[in-house]
């Protein structure tokens, strides 16, 4: 796992939604639905983001999709950053001195030599733009990152697509399933408007539906097909990247299950990388390599599944495990059961976001933020008594 | 549990509904008893006739559907024939029900005291100054903290959690022996289900009401109740004590379920998938309902219904291949490997 290569990184994300009020609509406060979170997704892995409701795991999803503005942050998609991609004139010049040109200043200041100072950063992003600015300067930067933006951005659009959790608001009604699915491939010019019928149906096939079934509209559908559609219009642009935003969540239980063993084929076969976004612990367990549970707009842990499981080091992650119900009705297992509510993003608790709730909650973590910490290989942890509870 | 008097007993219960497209048999035929103090989970998937059942037991019905066949027997009554004043002393006072949604179920213009109170003044014929000292209680009781402020604000100034607890204090205003709660935990975070489990377990603890709990959460089935129902298309398809059921399960939907869903304590490789979805009622197939889904259904299965089969003492299961499901299960596990 160690030695795959990072397909997306994400650095600082943030998504603040302004709160107007009044007669001139003046922002009067900023909800923080993701409040500074960093995270990479390798290459062919799952990974699942969990969390209840409000902990801003759908922005985070829709942000790194660009189906949202993020405030601020990196979003890196196979080595290449496509934050300005989807900027303007001054937003993108405020962007490149936030993220860069402070540390390129900074870095050729502390090294005398250029090449060392390019060779100081570790990101291959950095390296490639810190090279253009010290040899083409300011104007040599912005020449590079904004020209072809319309090809960039659908470049992006190909490779990183979602599927929804409502599968009956998000197919449109009067679209047979045919135009659904083969639009985007249309678009992209990925085939020929002769050979519609051929790839929708093997795509239809692949995804467990009949071939026919392309002539027929989305409310001929049941609940489960039409999250297969859903899979299966994705699929269609051979995209690098998947967001599944609750895809399973409305479905039965027997057509859940149907839903994930087909999302884990696909994958395997298409060898996808995959964001699973979604509030239930058991499903993302199943179906993700690493797991970030998230808490009020920040992560509380990341790590690989099984150490998640096996060995978690937040209270939240604790205190979130303990609370699902197990499915035997022999294992009585002590509960934690935490106090109240998740309180409002809009008025997030000072220093350690999960303190008013937390178990072993102490001085410091009325005060002091915790920031994400390596506490082992591979397994980060955002507390500052990590590892001390245990259920 | 079998010594104690049944508070209800439900008896061969039928609900239709009248509708365009010909009479859906939404319920067709289930029995069970209730003890005092137990807890009854009736579980399956969307469709299988579990909120209607319910529903019936309240006479809560929309006006196209009605009871043909089959008793409700409250405290040795029969619910289906009580007149309309009859019911109304019942329902909220005796038998009290909570939704999944409480944002809908509770009335967004009136108070939440406004609301308790009402049950209290109707069937306790308190005075409201009493009422709502009662209201009061009844919320510090459900763990809403600062009651006191609470009783005076409206549905939309409380969380989730909040609601769901105020709807449990209006259900329990009453002192009622049967608390039915249709989903309760459904739209609710799983920390805040645990809280509200927790809940109505020390509830039941002190108040000694029977429970019916309807979910399609197995999880939240296991952890709750004593006995079970497994309803598939309007009808039981096995129901027994809540370890047999897990255990033991007799019926290949039961056991394609358990199987079916992930978990957290335990690691699978690939999840048993129950192939095709629910058919619509008016579609069910002709004997065993579930045959055209089902892993072992053989010709017999397609023409000729079964019947509820008693396995042991107090579990039944609706099935032609009782007795193969064990070494066919075994098989398909093998195969898997």
């Amino acid at each position: 796992m160690e030695d795959k290569k990072i397909l997306l990184k994400v650095d600082n994300l943030k998504k603040y939604f302004p709160v107007r009020a009044g007669v001139f609509k003046k922002v009067v406060a900023q909800v923080k639905a993701v409040d500074d979170i960093s995270f990479d997704v390798r290459q062919g892995e799952t990974l699942g983001l969990v969390g209840e409701s409000g902990c801003g795991k759908s922005t985070t999803g829709m942000s790194v999709l660009r189906l949202m503005d993020p405030t601020a942050g990196r979003i890196m998609l196979d080595g290449e950053d496509t934050t300005t991609w989807f900027m303007k004139g001054s937003q993108m010049k405020k962007y490149l001195n936030d993220t860069y040109l402070e540390r390129f200043e900074k870095a050729r200041s502390d090294f005398k030599n250029q090449n060392e100072a390019i060779e100081f950063f570790q990101n291959e992003i950095d390296r490639k733009y810190a090279k253009v600015y010290f040899e083409e300067g300011i104007a040599g930067l912005k020449k590079l990152v904004d020209t072809g933006n319309n090809h960039k951005r659908k470049y992006f659009r190909r490779n990183a697509q979602i599927i929804f959790q409502d599968p009956y608001s998000s197919l449109n009604p009067r679209q047979r399933i045919k135009n659904i699915i083969a639009e985007g491939m249309l678009t992209h010019n990925l085939i020929k408007p002769s050979d519609v019928n051929n790839v929708v149906g093997d795509l239809l096939d692949k995804v467990g539906l009949q071939k026919d079934y392309m002539y027929r509209f989305p409310h001929q559908f049941s609940g489960g097909q039409r999250q297969r559609i859903g899979i299966a219009r994705a699929l269609a642009l051979n995209p690098k990247l998947i967001v599944s935003d609750e895809a399973v969540s409305a479905l039965d239980v027997s057509v859940q299950s149907q839903v994930i063993n087909l999302m884990m084929d696909i994958q395997k076969e298409y060898k996808l990388t995959f964001i699973f976004i979604a509030h239930d612990l058991a499903v993302v367990k199943h179906i993700s390599d690493r797991i970030a549970v998230m808490y009020l707009g920040k992560i509380a842990e990341l790590t690989s599944k099984e150490k998640l499981f096996e060995k978690p080091m937040h209270p939240y992650t604790v205190s979130l495990m303990s609370a699902i119900p197990v499915p035997d009705p022999e294992v009585k297992k002590k509960r934690i059961i935490l106090k109240g509510d998740v309180p409002s993003p809009l008025n997030p608790p000072k220093g350690c976001r999960f303190h008013p709730r937390c178990p072993i909650a102490k001085d410091i973590c009325s005060k002091i933020e915790p920031p994400l910490k390596m506490i082992e290989e591979d397994h980060y942890v955002s507390c500052h008594f990590a590892g001390e509870f245990r259920s | 549990m079998s010594d104690k008097e049944p508070i209800l007993k439900v008896k061969n219960l039928k609900t239709y509904f009248k509708t365009e497209d010909g009479i859906v048999k939404a319920v067709n035929g289930i029995d069970f008893d209730l003890c005092p103090g137990e807890t009854l989970a009736i579980v399956g998937e969307s469709g299988s006739g579990k909120s209607v059942t319910s529903l019936s037991i309240m006479r809560l019905l929309d006006t196209n559907g009605y009871i043909p066949e089959g008793e409700i027997i409250y405290k040795g009554k029969n619910v289906t024939k009580m007149s309309d004043s009859e019911m109304r002393s019942v329902r909220g006072n005796e038998i009290a029900m909570i939704f999944q949604e409480p944002m809908t179920a509770l009335n967004p213009v009136f108070t939440i005291g406004e609301q308790i109170t009402e049950a209290i003044t109707l069937h306790m014929k308190m005075n409201e100054e009493d009422a709502k000292t009662r209201a009061v209680d009844l919320l510090r009781k459900v763990g809403i903290p600062e009651p006191e402020k609470r009783v005076d604000q409206y549905p939309h100034e409380l969380s989730g959690g909040m609601r769901q607890r105020a709807m449990i204090a209006m259900a329990l205003s009453c002192n009622p022996s049967i608390l039915i709660a249709d989903e309760p935990t459904t739209a609710l975070d799983v920390t805040i289900q645990a809280q509200i489990l927790e809940l109505m377990k020390d509830l039941q603890k002190e108040f000694g009401m029977a429970i019916i709990f309807i979910t399609h959460d197995l999880g939240v089935v296991a952890e709750m109740s004593d006995r079970a129902i497994v309803m598939y298309g309007g009808e039981t398809v096995e129901q027994g004590d809540i370890v047999n059921i897990y255990k033991n399960p007799r019926h290949p939907y039961t056991w394609g379920l358990m199987n079916s869903i992930p978990r957290i304590d335990i690691d699978t490789e690939r999840l048993w998938a129950i192939p095709g979805v629910v058919p619509s009622p008016l579609n069910f197939p002709k004997g065993c309902k579930f045959s055209n889904r089902c892993f072992l259904a053989s010709d017999k299965c397609k023409t000729d219904h079964p019947g509820l089969e008693t396995i042991e003492n107090d579990h039944f299961s609706r099935c032609w291949h009782i007795d193969k499901l064990v070494e066919e299960v075994k098989k398909v596990r093998a195969g898997d490997k």
